[in-house]
């Protein structure tokens, strides 16, 4: 019997982590694989899900702005941009629990969160793609 | 004992090396070498499993493309994660690498950029 390909019997690591959802802009994905990726699997739930998108999409936006504002010939609406974008980030990641102040006073003592295989954050990089 | 290739031998001398610096990995090293006798090549590629582990963080149980016979050997419980020790093992050789490459991704990358730059 002939031997069958590597790719035909790719089965998904099982994953608990929330998966990007499909149409997320590229720097939105990898800045949300990163964030699931640094937390722990129980930090978020399905229902995060929307105020999350659009936390990395901002970031991605404030990202791709502070770009646009190192040139020289920068047309003005990119400030406002990255006001705005900056302004959603504060708010929603204190929502998500993502920054230094809104993790400190509950648990101090929290354990790191474990770390991640490749396998399994292939698979999540796939993940979309594959939709 | 398979012929190893320069690639694959020069990947091995890395993973050794690599190994070396892991918290008292060193000794047993040496002592696979002398005492225990194992081949150099066995203990290369003992090292390039720790290496290969610990920067694909895989548990314990997930196999590094080291261990691999081939592309092809993908069969085993989905625990073990062989398919995708496969994918990455067809990635390395398509990119010119060694199956034993100590850091898989690192060298990926650096090769990618590598062919960018050509």
């Amino acid at each position: 019997m002939p031997r069958r390909a590597a790719d035909s019997l790719v089965v998904p690591i099982p994953t608990t982590r929330l998966h990007p959802p499909p149409g997320l802009s590229e720097g939105a994905k990898a800045e949300f694989i990163r964030i699931v990726t640094c937390e722990r699997p129980e930090h978020f739930k399905p229902s995060d899900l929307p105020l999350l998108t659009q936390y990395c999409e901002s970031s991605a936006l404030a990202a791709r702005a502070t770009l646009e504002l190192q040139r020289d010939d920068c047309a003005p609406r990119w400030l406002q941009l990255w006001e705005k974008a900056n302004r959603n980030m504060v708010a929603l990641a204190a929502r998500l629990r993502l920054c230094p102040q809104s993790r400190q006073p509950n648990n101090p003592r929290a354990a790191r969160p474990a770390s991640m295989s490749y396998y399994e954050r292939a698979e999540l990089e796939a993940h979309d793609e594959a939709e | 004992m398979t012929k190893l290739s320069d690639v694959d031998r020069d990947a091995l001398k890395r993973c050794i090396e690599m190994a070396r610096t892991y918290p008292g990995r060193s000794e047993q090293i040496d002592w696979k070498l002398n005492e225990g006798r194992c081949s150099w090549q066995d203990t290369a590629k003992f090292c390039a499993y720790l290496c290969q582990s610990k920067n694909l963080r895989l548990e314990i149980m997930e196999f590094p493309p080291a261990w691999l016979i081939d592309a092809d050997d993908v069969e085993g419980p989905a625990f073990k994660g062989k398919p995708q020790a496969a994918k990455l093992l067809r990635r390395l050789l398509a990119a010119g690498l060694s199956q034993y490459e100590p850091d898989p991704i690192r060298a990926l990358a650096a090769a990618e950029k590598l062919q960018a730059a050509e």
